[in-house]
This record gives structure tokens, C-alpha cells and sequence, in this order.
């Protein structure tokens, strides 16, 4: 028997121990994902934090923060936790922050890691980290980005000059190495069927990458980036090169959330009243009109900032978007407006009034609109905001700015009209335009209803006009890098909260008078 | 009737004992009598001529009737549990006999490990057995919610979604902070994979659905042993860690058939609603801040509510022979929740044979069953599909009666079209008719299992086994949305969703099993190799419509929204494990076990393979050295065990991932570890079983368990470009106590059996995560705390937070409403109240300090009666729906606030609005420190009484048992609005105690018939 248990136990431990496992590794792969070190796999989820498509991601960051731009208004109150009314749940104001961060990153270090730091594929994770990174910028501050790296768990922060330094930085690296690339190599495109914005095309990524350059450096007062961007002259100077994310299949968030619960995007008034009061042909390509019968014939935007919804809020103007319909991230016209400011500012020379009218007439040519004798209007203004559906909500609007150039004579207001077509041609990229307002003061966006969060910003109309100067950190942030955190907040030189200017942003509002 | 069942099949082992040697030659006469004992006929009891072959067994009347004897034969009768009678025949023609119940009745047989049988006495560890007849006395559409109360160490949740819903079953507390920590199942010895759905919590949720256990029909069950120690694990692998359920089902009986057909009718009630208010209207967005409404206006939401009922019908037939033995088994349970349109149906069919061949040496056994189940618009919690937040949230004032026509004709459209004039407010609110009726929820599974077992007894005391089975069931799950649902959802044509998948386990094994004896010395060894093998495939298609209403995937709109994902996964375990039990007087034992496994998941780590032993001693105090009469047994036992387990599959090797929305692949925001080891549980427990005063039994079991590197996932700060990280590390301890104490006794007929479980568990965090090597850096790391989940909204509601010294279920807070250098509140100009963020701060945590059972049966002539009370003491739970009902101004408290004038806040009185609705409670639930709620409750769990009709009144031919039954009749303590036991999602560890417009408890009540033949 004895030599029974020893046969046996033999031919088991035979049976097991004798090569059965060598399948192991193939039960320990998922065999339905892709685990390949090519870069060219994983850059096409990298493009969603410059513009996001993704629904939820877009409803987050751009159509909730971007709200503040006054392009938009929420449709829904979510409970009253809401950033046009100052006081947004920690939950949701960490997305701004959190998304881009995890969305980036994590990719970049491993195209880093494969490329080993080199190469086209490096070159243009470079360049998308540092465009999703300037949105998030304009939003909190300081914040970690030179001293981001693979295994850092927490990271030191930069000063939000620093932030911007080392953007640009990357960004002109980037451009100088795809540049090359494309030398070398002009009709290759490795990334034609996955780039949801030009397609592989590296050349206009080139443009791309020194219109942000001009962007970031007009906004933080960068003389000598803009004027050497400026110099080499490969900026988006046509439509054809305009950075427009293509939405493909998951379809275009705004006119998804048009859907959500009935409706939860509205055109805002702000944009309807300046489109209205300067008869502006552009409104039919970016509203719908209102729906209530008896004003079927109008647009009608929607106040930003309600407490209560008016009754009939879902009746209000809606973007006028399809599932297909590309969403601009910067165009031809804005660089146009760009240049003319750096007129101003000394910085460049030549004819502000041209650059100027250049960039109208290519915002018209964007969206398809006759331009007519629009340049040379010199009587009409921006109009008051004047609600049917809501008599309550009217706002009567102080600036008189005009459209032609000629119209207006001081410096000043050349500097309003620059901004305030500036900001009509930037529709609808609503994080930019927060940020250019915040910077400029334009245009005269209707102050937000009401203020629940009037420890940080007073229900007063002043205060509400002022409005949020930046978003407070992810709480997460708080309490997971605290000490860098707080040295983050020291570098922000203020309280970390929705009333801090960040250091470029304009002190008080102008006197649109 | 079970109790006969039963019985005949332990008396199947016995007689199996005896060894069968034919030797009749003349036949002189029959005798004929009744077998009885102290309560009554015993039934099952083996009758058989001394030395001779074959023999009959008792009648459900304890009747016999055994042909073939002459005098001076000697007739034995045996039972398990009894002492065996030996009685001279001397030619009568009746012999009736009265058995005693054996002094030494623990020497019970429990199928312990791979099906192997063993005396209890022997074993070191704590092994509790629920009988059949306590499972199917008030029978559940998942028999799991039917072992609540009646075992020590285990704390069992029913899951929310009604009638079928799997459950959450944790014995000995929580070990592990990420992996799964609920039980094993085992069916006759071989490892059940536990597919279950359900659900990981969270407001925005797939609801919780059905598990793989509840497919198992009750009745086919003859008895269920709970494992609470990972002491078995040695023998059963390794997810044996955190306890193990076996099941044993029934076999076919010899010499005798039985017909049994039963039926359970039990309905359900809506129970432990949130307290609702009708007395004050409508306001702006949705909220009912509105004016007093007339006394005449009534709205209440428990009317929304259905009767559920839960039919269960079964037939089974027992037959056989000495060599051939069949089991066979059909049942229907069809049940309807309380929430109008959902539904749960299962048909199974089972048969189970086995043969003896080659003069006995041979055994097969056969097994095979076939399950039919689908489940329909379950409900469980959350704002997805589910009608109770509109109906909660109901604006008062409103016409409820209105929105039962949940559509209406639109000829604009030309069709039907969804009604809801109140919008879908912050919780995608739908009409709640429309939710269960046009957002269908389909889930259709087939599964079946086979079977099959071959032992060759080489010698009487070897023998050989090998195993087979295999269990493979397909899923299709469809969600139907027509045109007009909320297009959160779906397109304005509506959406189809389509999950086909499948999981298919195999196991084999082969074990030796030696029983020899040498004097006073017993050797008993078991040693074997097996394989477990468990592949799961999923293909998933969903998006909108082109054509309304069409739900086919050849409908569905490609170019815009279109999510497809297909993903599988296959694992796989070989392991060789030894036993070896050395008995010396049948008093003293010794158990030394050993396995080793090699583990697929382990696949690219540093190790392949992992060894776990285990060491135990039990002593029979009462056989070794004289003790007092009254004191009739005593049983010491002590063991130790260490039961490593792999992490998850593909973290040692991990792959992009893909985004079914994006259509991108991703890297993993997981920060990356290496030098993975295996998860290793060391624990040891000391035990005492007694029995004293013939009526008292006393079990007590210490335990303490450590778990080591266990693999964690802690929170990132989002600038490290990561959203977690992994880290190895960690020491949580669980120390408890389980204590299970019985009385039985009859006076004149009236029997009292009465049993109390009692469980304590303490769970702490010895060490958390130190000295953490960062694998990119080379950094020594440590992290002093993990931020878990938060339990609702993100710092809105509490939040789990891990930190050495607390254990795995703290929660924490940090809002207190803010207030000012004199401890007043703080009122903003607005007359608000503002919270402020104050830190993390404990407030207790979500598991339970103690739960008790309390099982009663009275019993006189055929009349008898079950009560069980369940008792859980201490623990938090966080009602989310409470302050969103205060937030909305449709609860009771936010109307007597409002009687009142307001509630009182430095001296005066706070706007009720103001309060709630603009201070302590968001749309997404209230603020922790407000909204949690002590867990403790004593409930009347389950309730039976059956009545055995006279079998004279049907001339012997027929039993025929009538019963009234009821489970959770009655909450006799509950400070929390909902049920503390009823689970959210019984998969998530953290996801626990929480309501989140979660389904209301049910009362159920019904009866039982049977019949048997």
C-alpha cells in the first residue's frame, strides 16, 4: 500500500508541479487589451483635456466653469451648488484640476519612458500636456508643473509665473521638434486617423503651438515670447489652420446636454445682447431661437446665476450645435486681435485698426457669415438685457462700445472693442474667455443673479459683477500634497478661495462708461 | 418530514459501514414494530440483522418491517446520534424499541474539506450546522438570507433589490482592505465561483442584482456547514480565507421512496419607509417649501408600493437501493418585489444518482442540475432606474393619481410619450410608472452544473477519489429605454443596451484517503492534487436608436454615442495539499495540514507559488479524565493557520485600458508597484464545546486573524499625474468571540429547543502602509492614512478613512455647521447658516460591535413553532435619502420643523428652509455629522409555525405539513429611518450602511405546505 500513496502522490505532484503553469502568463494578460509600447496608442486620449469631448468631462470643466466666459448658463441647478453662483461643491470643483492632471500625466510618463525623451511622438505629448495645462492654470494659480515627474508622488508647485515660463518653454520646444519632423519628413502623418484636431498634420500643430505661445504670453504680459512668436511667423494666420476638436463619434457634448434632463445648456444673455445689439449676423449661427410661441421670432439668453430658475428656463436660446459641429479651441480671428493689442502695448508695430478688422472679417469667414458693412458700424452697441420670460432679470448695460475702429478715439477703448470682438469671435470656448475677462475687464457681462456664497463674494451687485476671480484647489490637493499645497497657496499671495486674483488678472472692474 | 430525509442519509453512511456479507439461507419470519424515542417515532433508523446483509429503515411513523429472521438473530438498530440497540429475536412478530439519544451525540458527522466526512470531535476548529428543516421553514428566494441568526461569527446583508438579491455574507470581520471579504461557497466539497451582481454602490449605479449562490434551491439542500476560521482553507484553496458556507445536497435514499412536494406562498410588504410629510406644497425647482395645504390633500408614497409575493413550488423524489441510489428534484420560484413590474423567476432541476460497483469498491456518484433564472426591473437604490426618488420627491400639493397614465398619446410624435411635468431635477428623476414599465431591465441566465465523483476503496482503509465539475452559466442582460426617457439616458428614439457573457469554472482533483488504526492510535490522511479553473467573457453593445422603439443592436445609431466593450479574463489555480490527522483514543487529535498553490495571477512576480499551512489539536477533556455526571462532554481545541491569497489578475502585468466612451486606450492611472507578493492571513483560535446539566451545550471560540501585505490602493493627489497608487503593507487584525449556546428539552411532549449565537468582533489596523519603497524613486514612503471612499457626496457625506489604530469601517466627517467665538452659530447676512470645513474627525464606524440570534422551536405532538430574534449592536449608518428629503422639504421632520416654527438656533428660531435647505443637507444628502445614525436593532427575524397533520387521517399513506411563516415580522428596536441590515451593494467593502434612495425593507409573511409519499 505503502507504494500505492508513493505512485500516487508522485504522479501528482508530477502532474502539477511538471510544466501545467506554463500558460500563466497568457491567463495573466488581459486578452482584450492592448499592452504595447508604442506611443501612437495612447496620445489619442491625451486631446480630450484641451477640449473635452468626453460628456462629462466637457459638462464639468467646459460648460460649468466655462459658464463664467458668458457664452452660457446652466440649465439646471443641481441642488444650488453651482460656479455662477459662487459657491460650486468641492466635488465638482475638482474636476478643472483633477481631470487634466490624470489625463495627462500618467500617458506623458509613458511616452516618455518608450520614446526615452524624443522623437514626434515625445514632441507632441509636450505640446498637449502643456496646452491642457493652461487651462488649468488660468483657473487656480501656482501649481505643480516643472517639477511634475513619473514616481513624485508629491509634487513642489511653481509660481504661477513660473507656470507660464516653463509652458512656453515646452510649448516652442515641442514646435521646434515637430518642425523638423516635418523637414524631414512632409508627408508623414503618424497620428492622420486619431488626431481629432488636424488630423497628423504636424505642421499645423507648429501654428497651434505658437498661437498658444502668443496667447500665454499676451495674458501674462510676456513681451519678448510674443514678439519672438510673432517674428517667426508660423501662427494660425488662416481659417484652414483654426484648432477645431472634432467631436467624431462621441458627438458634440453641448448638443448632448442639450438633451440631458430636458435641457441643461442655455445660450447666456450676455453674448445675446452684445450679438443683438450690434445686429450681429453671427447669432444665428451660434444660437437657436427662443421656443415660447409668442417669441418664437427672438433669441433670448439666460441670465447666469439664479437661485430659482425662472418658470420657463428651458424655453431659452440653446447653441446651435449638431453631434458633428467641431468645437474651437483658437482660431484665426483671435491671433488677428492678439496682434492688434500687442500694437497697443508697444510691443510690435504696425496698424492696430487693420489687424483688428482682419480679425472680424475672419471670424465671419470661420462661420460662414457674410460680413456686409459690419466693420464700418459705427452707431451700434451692445444692448440692455431685457427678458420676456423673465421681467425680473433685466440688466441695463453701461458700455456703449462701438464696432468700427474709427469709431472710438481713446486708447482705452480701442483696447474694449479689441476684447469685446475678441471674445464674440472666441465663441463658444468659454474657459478662454473667462480668462481674457478676468484679464481685461471685457466685455460687460450681466453680473450673476445671486451670490450663495456671500462670505467669499458678497450678493451685492458689485461684487457679483466682479465675479469669480479663479476656482480654490482640489480638495483632494489639500489633503493629499498638504504641504506643497500650502506653500502653493503662500505663492498665490492670497487666500485659497473664489475671490483671489491670480497675478494678471485686472484689479477692479473698468469703467464701461 | 426533512428531518426523515436527513436522517436516512446519515444512516446511509452508517449502514454503508457495515460490511455487507450474504449469508441468508432459510427464511423464518418477519418482524415488524416501531422504532421510537424520546419525542416521538424516529424515522430513518437502520434495522438489520446482526452479521447479516441488507437491512430496512424506519418509516417517516418510525414503522419497520425486516423479513428474514430466525430466532437467535440478533436485530440492530442504529441512527447517528443514538446509542445502537441490540436486541435478541426470539420469533415475535413485533418489536418495538426505544433509542437513546447517545451521551456522545457530537460525534456527529460533518463534511468538512472536499467533501470528507468527519467526526466533529476531531476537528480543532469551529464548524456550525444548519439543518435543512431550519433552512426551508420560512424559505427565501435566496436561501443565504435564511441562515441569518442561526450561526456565530457571521454577519449576513441582504441585498435591497428584493426577492433573489444577493447577499453580503462576512464572517469574523472585514481582513482585507481592497479584495472581496465575503465567504466561499462550497458545494459537496468543491468550490463554487459566486458570480455575482451585486452592484458597487454609489448614487450612479447599476442596481444590485442576483448572485450565482441563490440559484441553489433550497430544498435540495440537506444540510449547510459554516466554516468561520480560515482553518479549512488548506484544504479548500485559498479564498477559503474568509470563511466558507458548504453545501451539502441531498442523495437518493436507500430501500425505501419518497415523494415530498411542497409549496410556500409568502408575500411581502413595504417596511421602515422614511417618514414622509403631505401637509405643505409645492415650491420653486421642484422643492415642496410651499404653503400649508388643505387638510383634504393626502399623498402617501407607501400606496406606490405592491403586495410582493414569492411562490415556491417543489417536487422531489428519493429512491434507491443497497447499490443504486437516485435524488431527483424540480422547483419553480416565481416571485414579484414591491415595487410595481419587477420581478424574479428561477426554475431548477436537479438529479443525483449514485451506484456501487465491483462488490462495492467502486462508488460513483452523478450529479447534474439545470438552472433556469431572469429577473425583471429590480430596484435597489441609487438615481439610475429607479422610481423612488420620484415618488419620494413627489412635489406636494400635485395630483399623484395624474401621473400613473405614465404616457400619453403625442400626435406631434405619434406615439407615446413619457409623463412627468416636474422635471428631472438634480436625480434624473423620471415618473416612477414610467421607470419600471418603459425602462426595462432584463437580465435572462442559463447555467448548469455536472457533477461527478469515483472512489475506489483499495483496501477498507484506502481509498481513492477523483472529482469532477464543472459549472458554466451564460448571461444576457438588456436594457430597453423607449423614446422619451430622460436623454440622460438614451437618444430621443431611445437606447438599447446589450451584455452577453458567460463564465464557465472547472475543477478536478484526485486525493487518497487513508483510515487505519493501530491500538489506541488513529491515523487518518488525506493527500491530493486539483485544478480550478474559472473563465469569464463579456461583450457588451449599447447606444441609441435609429428606429423609436425598436430594441434590436441591427437599431442602434453607430456614428454617434455607440459603446461597445468586449473584455474576459481566465484564472487559474493547481494545488497539492496534504492532511494528516493522527487520533489517540478517539480523545486526542492532531491535525497537520499543508498546501501549495500556484496561482495564475501570480504570473510575472518574483513568485510563482505560495505554501499555507496549518496546525491543530483538539482534546475530548471528557474521555481522558473523569468528570462530573451532569457534565457529559468537554472539548478543548487550539489552531493556527496561515492562508496566503494572490492579488488580483493582471496587476503584476498590467495593459492600457480602454474607454468604451472615448473609444482611447489609456494607461493606467494606478501608479505602478512591483514585487508583488501574496496577501497572507495568520490566525489561530482557541475553542470549547460542552455538554452539561443532558440539556445545556456550550461553544465558544476565541479567534485572532493578522493580514499581511495586502495590496492597498491609497488616493493621489491629481498632480502626481496619477489618481492611485498600490502599496503592499499592512497588518489588520480581527480579534473576536463567537459563542454559540443551546438548551433542549421536553416535558410530556412539549419540547423546547432553543439556541443563542452570539458574535463579537473587533477589527483594528495594527499597521498600515510604512516603509513603502517607491518603485520609480527608490523613496522610502509612508503613508500615515488612506482616504477611502466617501459614502455619498464628496465631502458632503462620510467619508472611510484608514488609519493605523482605527480599523477598515472608520468614518469620518469634516462639516459642522460653523460657528462663532462664543459657540454660536454663525448666521450669514442672508440668514443662512454656513458648514464649515472643520478637518477629518471620527465619528464611529460602520460595522457592528456585536450581533446575537436567538432561535427558539416549541414543539408539542405534531404542532410546532419557531421564533428567531436577531439583535445587532453598535455601528453607523449614513442615511443620503433623509437629507435629501429635509433638503427638498418633503419629510416629516422639515414639516414639524415647520409646525414649530422653525428650528431652535441661538435663542431663537432658524427659518426650517434656512436650515435644512440652505445649511445642513445638499440636494446630494445631508452632512455627515447629521445624518448618521446608530445601527443597533433587535428585530422578530423569522417566525414559524408548522403543523404535522395525524398521518392516521390519511391511513398512513400520505404526511401532509401545514405552516405559517413570516421573516422580519417586526423591528422591535431601530433608531435609524431605514433598515441598518438591508445592503446597498453587497460587493463594495466601504459601500455599506448607506441609504441613497435605497428600497424600503420587507415584511414577509406567508405559508407552507407540503406533502410527502
Amino acid at each position: 500500500m505503502k507504494n500505492i500513496i508513493k505512485i500516487f502522490s508522485v504522479a501528482v505532484l508530477l502532474s502539477v508541479l511538471g510544466g501545467c503553469t506554463k500558460n500563466f502568463e497568457d491567463y495573466n494578460t488581459d486578452p482584450k487589451a492592448i499592452r504595447k509600447d508604442d506611443p501612437s496608442i495612447i496620445i489619442p486620449s491625451m486631446f480630450d483635456p484641451l477640449m473635452y469631448i468626453q460628456q462629462n468631462n466637457s459638462q464639468f470643466v467646459d460648460m460649468m466653469v466655462g459658464t463664467l466666459g458668458g457664452y452660457f448658463a446652466d440649465g439646471s441647478r443641481w441642488g444650488n451648488q453651482n460656479y455662477d453662483t459662487f459657491n460650486v461643491s468641492d466635488d465638482w470643483n475638482r474636476h478643472t484640476y483633477d481631470k487634466a492632471f490624470t489625463a495627462i500625466y500618467s500617458n506623458y510618463f509613458k511616452v516618455e519612458k518608450i520614446t526615452k525623451g524624443e522623437g514626434h511622438y515625445y514632441a507632441i505629448a509636450k505640446l498637449l500636456k502643456a496646452a491642457a495645462m493652461i487651462r488649468v492654470t488660468d483657473c487656480y494659480g501656482p501649481m505643480p508643473y516643472s517639477k511634475v515627474r513619473d514616481g513624485e508622488m508629491r509634487v513642489e508647485y511653481d509660481s504661477h509665473e513660473d507656470v507660464y515660463k516653463n509652458i512656453i518653454a515646452d510649448l516652442s520646444d515641442a514646435a521646434r521638434v515637430l518642425k523638423a519632423y516635418v523637414a524631414e519628413a512632409p508627408n508623414s502623418k503618424p497620428l492622420a486617423l486619431s488626431d481629432p484636431v488636424f488630423a497628423g498634420d504636424y505642421g499645423k500643430w507648429v501654428k497651434f503651438a505658437n498661437s498658444l505661445i502668443m496667447r500665454v504670453a499676451m495674458r501674462t504680459g510676456d513681451r519678448d515670447a510674443f514678439v519672438d512668436a510673432y517674428n517667426a511667423g508660423e501662427y494660425i494666420k488662416t481659417n484652414s489652420d483654426n484648432a477645431m476638436m472634432d467631436p467624431k463619434t462621441q458627438g458634440n457634448p453641448y448638443s448632448i446636454a442639450q438633451a440631458w434632463n430636458g435641457g441643461e445648456l442655455f445660450v447666456a444673455a450676455s453674448i445675446i445682447d452684445y450679438l443683438t445689439g450690434y445686429n450681429d449676423p453671427r447669432i444665428e449661427a451660434y444660437a437657436l431661437k427662443c421656443t415660447k410661441d409668442q417669441h418664437a421670432d427672438k433669441y433670448i439668453g439666460l441670465r447666469r446665476g439664479y437661485e430659482k430658475m425662472p418658470t420657463d428656463h428651458k424655453l431659452y436660446s440653446r447653441p446651435n450645435v449638431v453631434a458633428s459641429t467641431k468645437i474651437p479651441m483658437l482660431v484665426a480671428a483671435e491671433v488677428q486681435f492678439m496682434i492688434a493689442e500687442a500694437v497697443l502695448n508697444n510691443w510690435i508695430s504696425g496698424d492696430a485698426k487693420t489687424f483688428y478688422e482682419t480679425g472680424i472679417n475672419l471670424s465671419f469667414e470661420q462661420w460662414g457669415v457674410p460680413v456686409g458693412s459690419y466693420v464700418t458700424n459705427a452707431d451700434l452697441i451692445p444692448a440692455d438685457h431685457n427678458d420676456p420670460l423673465d421681467a425680473n432679470s433685466g440688466y441695463d448695460r453701461k458700455t456703449t462700445v462701438k464696432i468700427a475702429w474709427d469709431a472710438e478715439t481713446s486708447e482705452a477703448k480701442h483696447r474694449e472693442q479689441i476684447a469685446t470682438q475678441r471674445w464674440i469671435a472666441g465663441y463658444p470656448n468659454g474657459l478662454e474667455a473667462w480668462a481674457e475677462w478676468r484679464r481685461t475687464g471685457y466685455p460687460e457681462l450681466c453680473p450673476s443673479v445671486k451670490s450663495l456664497n456671500p462670505n467669499v463674494i458678497r450678493d451685492d451687485q458689485q461684487s457679483r459683477a466682479y465675479g469669480m476671480r479663479r476656482l480654490r484647489y482640489s480638495f483632494e490637493e489639500a489633503s493629499l500634497n498638504t504641504e506643497n499645497y500650502n506653500k502653493g497657496v503662500a505663492l498665490l499671495k492670497g487666500a485659497d478661495n473664489e475671490a483671489t486674483n491670480l497675478f494678471w488678472a485686472k484689479k477692479s472692474l473698468p469703467n464701461y462708461n | 418530514m426533512f428531518r426523515y430525509v436527513l436522517s436516512a442519509m446519515l444512516a446511509v453512511v452508517v449502514s454503508g459501514i457495515l460490511s455487507p456479507v450474504a449469508d441468508a439461507q432459510e427464511q423464518v419470519g418477519t418482524v415488524s414494530g416501531v422504532i421510537t424515542d424520546n419525542q416521538g417515532p424516529v424515522a430513518g433508523a437502520a434495522v438489520m440483522i446482526k452479521g447479516g446483509s441488507g437491512g430496512v429503515m424506519t418509516g417517516v411513523d418510525g414503522d419497520y418491517a425486516l423479513a428474514g429472521v430466525k430466532p437467535g438473530d440478533v436485530i440492530v438498530v442504529s441512527l447517528l446520534g443514538y446509542e445502537e440497540l441490540e436486541i435478541p429475536y426470539t420469533g415475535q412478530a413485533v418489536l418495538n424499541a426505544v433509542l437513546n439519544v447517545s451521551s456522545e451525540f457530537l460525534d456527529e458527522v460533518v463534511v468538512t474539506a472536499l467533501g470528507i466526512k468527519r467526526e466533529e470531535k476531531t476537528l480543532a476548529y469551529n464548524v456550525q450546522q444548519v439543518k435543512a428543516e431550519e433552512l426551508t421553514a420560512v424559505k427565501d428566494a435566496n436561501f443565504v438570507n435564511s441562515l441569518v441568526g442561526k450561526v456565530a461569527g457571521v454577519q449576513i446583508q441582504s441585498g435591497a433589490s428584493g426577492p433573489g438579491s444577493s447577499t453580503r455574507v462576512v464572517m469574523r470581520g472585514m481582513k482585507s482592505i481592497e479584495k472581496n471579504n465575503t465567504v466561499l461557497y462550497v458545494i459537496d466539497g468543491i468550490p463554487m465561483y459566486n458570480k455575482s451582481f451585486g452592484g458597487s454602490g454609489g448614487a450612479m449605479e447599476s442596481p444590485t442584482g442576483s448572485e450565482a449562490a441563490a440559484d441553489i434551491n433550497p430544498d435540495d439542500i440537506e444540510s449547510v456547514n459554516m466554516l468561520t476560521g480560515p482553518s479549512a482553507a488548506a484544504l479548500y484553496g485559498s479564498e477559503a480565507a474568509n470563511g466558507v458556507i458548504i453545501i451539502n445536497t441531498k442523495r437518493g435514499s436507500e430501500g425505501k421512496t419518497t415523494l415530498t412536494v411542497s409549496n410556500s406562498t409568502t408575500f411581502s410588504t413595504a417596511y421602515m419607509m422614511p417618514e414622509m410629510q403631505s401637509r405643505y406644497g409645492m415650491s420653486a425647482n421642484g422643492e415642496s417649501w410651499g404653503p400649508a395645504l388643505s387638510s383634504d390633500y393626502s399623498f402617501d408614497p407607501r400606496k406606490f408600493f405592491n403586495t410582493g409575493t414569492n411562490v415556491i413550488n417543489s417536487v422531489s423524489l428519493s429512491t434507491g437501493n443497497e447499490k443504486n441510489q437516485t435524488y431527483i428534484s424540480a422547483s419553480t420560484t416565481n416571485s414579484t418585489g414591491i415595487v410595481p413590474g419587477s420581478k424574479y423567476n428561477r426554475y431548477n432541476f436537479s438529479a443525483r444518482n449514485t451506484t456501487k460497483f465491483l462488490n462495492d469498491k467502486l462508488i460513483l456518484d452523478f450529479g447534474a442540475s439545470f438552472i433556469i433564472q431572469n429577473d425583471h426591473n429590480l430596484v435597489s437604490q441609487g438615481t439610475y432606474y429607479n422610481p423612488i426618488t420620484g415618488l419620494y420627491l413627489f412635489p406636494r400639493g400635485e395630483d399623484f393619481n395624474e401621473v400613473r397614465a405614465y404616457e400619453r398619446w403625442s400626435s406631434a410624435q405619434g406615439r407615446y410619450v413619457q409623463y412627468w411635468p416636474y422635471g428631472a431635477g438634480v436625480h434624473n428623476i423620471q415618473n416612477p410608472y414610467w421607470v419600471q414599465n418603459r425602462n426595462n431591465r432584463d437580465m435572462n441566465k442559463r447555467r448548469y452544473m455536472l457533477n461527478a465523483s469515483l472512489q475506489y476503496n483499495i483496501t477498507d482503509w484506502i481509498n481513492v477519489v477523483a472529482r469532477v465539475r464543472t459549472d458554466e452559466s451564460t448571461y444576457r442582460n438588456t436594457r430597453e429605454y423607449y423614446a422619451s426617457t430622460n436623454q440622460t439616458f438614451c437618444g430621443e428614439n431611445g437606447g438599447f443596451y446589450l451584455e452577453k457573457s458567460s463564465d464557465r469554472s472547472f475543477y478536478g482533483d484526485i486525493i487518497a484517503n487513508i483510515d487505519k488504526k493501530w491500538g489506541d492510535w488513529r491515523l487518518i490522511a488525506n493527500v491530493g492534487g486539483s485544478i480550478n479553473d474559472q473563465r469569464y467573457e463579456s461583450n457588451m453593445e449599447a447606444g441609441d436608436l435609429l428606429i423609436a422603439n425598436h430594441f434590436a443592436t441591427n437599431n442602434l445609431n453607430v456614428a454617434e454615442k455607440y459603446k461597445r466593450n468586449e473584455s474576459a479574463w481566465h484564472d487559474q489555480t493547481q494545488s497539492v495539499f496534504a492532511s494528516v490527522e493522527v487520533g489517540w483514543r478517539n480523545a486526542l487529535f492532531l491535525t497537520l495540514t499543508g498546501r501549495n498553490d500556484w496561482a495564475s495571477q501570480l504570473a510575472f512576480s518574483d513568485q510563482s507559488s505560495f505554501f499555507y499551512p496549518s496546525v491543530g489539536l483538539s482534546a475530548v477533556i471528557s474521555e481522558l479524565a473523569p468528570m462530573p455526571q451532569w457534565f457529559t462532554f468537554l472539548k478543548v481545541r487550539g489552531s493556527f493557520s496561515d492562508v496566503s491569497t494572490p492579488f488580483a489578475r493582471f496587476i503584476s502585468n498590467p495593459s492600457f485600458e480602454y474607454n468604451d466612451q472615448t473609444n482611447t486606450w489609456t494607461q493606467s492611472k494606478i501608479y505602478p508597484y512591483r514585487n508583488l507578493k501574496p496577501e497572507s492571513t495568520r490566525s489561530w483560535e482557541l475553542g470549547l464545546n460542552m455538554r452539561f446539566l443532558e440539556s445545556l451545550s456550550l461553544d465558544v471560540t476565541y479567534y485572532r486573524s493578522n493580514t499581511y501585505n495586502q495590496t492597498v490602493y491609497g488616493n493621489l493627489a491629481a498632480s502626481s499625474g496619477y489618481e492611485k497608487f498600490i502599496a503592499q503593507a499592512g497588518n489588520v487584525q480581527n480579534q473576536g468571540v463567537e459563542l454559540a449556546l443551546g438548551y433542549t428539552n421536553n416535558w410530556g411532549g412539549f419540547g423546547w429547543d432553543s439556541g443563542l449565537t452570539f458574535t463579537f468582533n473587533e477589527n483594528k489596523i495594527i499597521e498600515l502602509a510604512n516603509d513603502i519603497k517607491n518603485p520609480i524613486t527608490g523613496e522610502i514612503v509612508d503613508i500615515p492614512e488612506i482616504q477611502k471612499e466617501f459614502i455619498g457626496q464628496n465631502n458632503v457625506a462620510p467619508r472611510v478613512i484608514l488609519r493605523k489604530g482605527g480599523s477598515l469601517s472608520d468614518i469620518y466627517v469634516n462639516h459642522l455647521i460653523a460657528r462663532d467665538a462664543n459657540g454660536n452659530v454663525l448666521i450669514n447676512s442672508d440668514g443662512t447658516l454656513s458648514m464649515e470645513d472643520v478637518g477629518y474627525m471620527k465619528v464611529g464606524s460602520l460595522a457592528p460591535k456585536a450581533n446575537l440570534g436567538w432561535t427558539n422551536t416549541f414543539s408539542y405532538g405534531g404542532l410546532s413553532l419557531g421564533i428567531v430574534l436577531t439583535a445587532r449592536i453598535g455601528g453607523l449608518v449614513y442615511s443620503a435619502t433623509q437629507g435629501i428629503l429635509d433638503y427638498y422639504g418633503v419629510s416629516e421632520t422639515s414639516a414639524v420643523a415647520r409646525d414649530n416654527g422653525g428650528i431652535p438656533v441661538n435663542y431663537g428660531m432658524m427659518d426650517a428652509r434656512l436650515f435644512y435647505n440652505k445649511g445642513i443637507s445638499t440636494s446630494g444628502g445631508g452632512h455627515g455629522a447629521y445624518y448618521l445614525y446608530d445601527a443597533t436593532n433587535i428585530r422578530l427575524q423569522e417566525l414559524a409555525l408548522n403543523y404535522t397533520l395525524p398521518s392516521k387521517w390519511f391511513k398512513d399513506k400520505m404526511r401532509m405539513t401545514v405552516g405559517f411563516v413570516a421573516r422580519n415580522l417586526a423591528m422591535i428596536y431601530c433608531k435609524a429611518p431605514f433598515d441598518p441590515e438591508l445592503s446597498a451593494s453587497t460587493q463594495s467593502n466601504y459601500y455599506q450602511g448607506v441609504d441613497y434612495f435605497m428600497l424600503p425593507s420587507t415584511r414577509n409573511f406567508g405559508f407552507n405546505v407540503k406533502f410527502q409519499f
